[in-house]
């Protein structure tokens, strides 16, 4: 994280960064609807809640299942050049930071 | 790699080691690498599983039963996860219907429900007493109400003849 931040303020227009745009909206509020005829209630306002209201399921099978279903919802995380893509996609949706790459 | 020499001009404060397009046609290269590499694992996994299942075939040869967990209800199929060996499939209705199996579904999609009528005597000690709405006769079929979460037995027939290989889940008459 660290480093993307330094080498995209360096060099804004061609640094190698990774993102992970976050899943539609449609297919997540789909499986949300789903789930709390189920009595399962999550919390979409981030990735974090989206965590959170899923570690709160107590049953491991309904677990299991509602993340697969989740997932199912999800985008591809991508590698990108910071100059040529829209400055307000650059977060990483699952690892909740706003601007990130692979280093290690 | 790329981002350690990137890094490390910036930390040497050097002009841009790369340019925008360098960038681009790298990013676009790694993804397409990284998802090559990915299709490939999950082929690979698959080939894998399908020999594993054709074996078990070998002396169970109309499918192998198996418990799953419902994931997902439609109108005319359910989705399910099969745990003993990792399977995420749809069960499709239709298939059973082909076979003479079944004789009608009902989805209540308010409830999230779906009801399978099946071409076997109801069971003496029906819990429920299930309403048919489709001119079905009570006492020739066996109804199965389908829901999210439930646990249910499904068919797996595998086939390693195809290309690429694949497996095919049916819906199985409740006891």
């Amino acid at each position: 994280m660290a480093v993307a931040k330094k080498i995209s303020i360096a060099y804004p227009e061609s640094s190698l960064l990774r993102r992970h745009p976050p899943p539609l909206v449609k297919a997540l509020d789909e499986v949300v609807e789903q789930l709390a005829k189920e009595g399962i209630k999550l919390d979409v306002s981030s990735a974090g809640s989206l965590q959170s209201s899923l570690d709160a399921i107590e049953d491991p099978q309904k677990q299991m299942l509602s993340r697969l279903l989740l997932i199912k919802g999800m985008k591809r995380a991508e590698y990108f050049c910071s100059g040529s893509v829209d400055i307000s996609t650059f977060s990483h949706y699952a690892l909740s930071v706003p601007l990130y790459t692979h280093f290690t | 790699m790329v981002v350690h020499r990137t890094l490390d001009s910036c930390l040497r404060l050097e002009a841009e080691p790369f340019s925008t397009d360098a960038i681009n046609a790298a990013s676009k290269q790694c993804n397409v690498r990284k998802f090559a590499s990915r299709d490939a694992q999950d082929a690979s996994q698959n080939l894998f599983l399908v020999a594993y299942l054709s074996k078990l075939q070998e002396s169970s040869p109309d499918g192998i039963l198996a418990e799953a967990w419902v994931n997902g209800v439609g109108s005319r199929a359910f989705d399910v996860l099969v745990p003993k060996f990792g399977i995420q499939s749809r069960v499709w209705l239709e298939d059973s219907m082909d076979l003479g199996q079944v004789a009608g579904v009902e989805a209540d999609a308010e409830k999230g429900k779906l009801k399978v009528h099946w071409n076997i005597s109801p069971r003496e000690d029906d819990l429920e007493k299930v309403e048919r709405t489709v001119g079905l006769d009570p006492n020739r079929h066996r109804t199965q109400i389908i829901g999210m979460f439930d646990n249910l037995e499904v068919l797996i027939v595998a086939n390693m003849k195809q290309s690429p290989p694949s497996y095919k889940l049916f819906a199985v008459a409740p006891k």
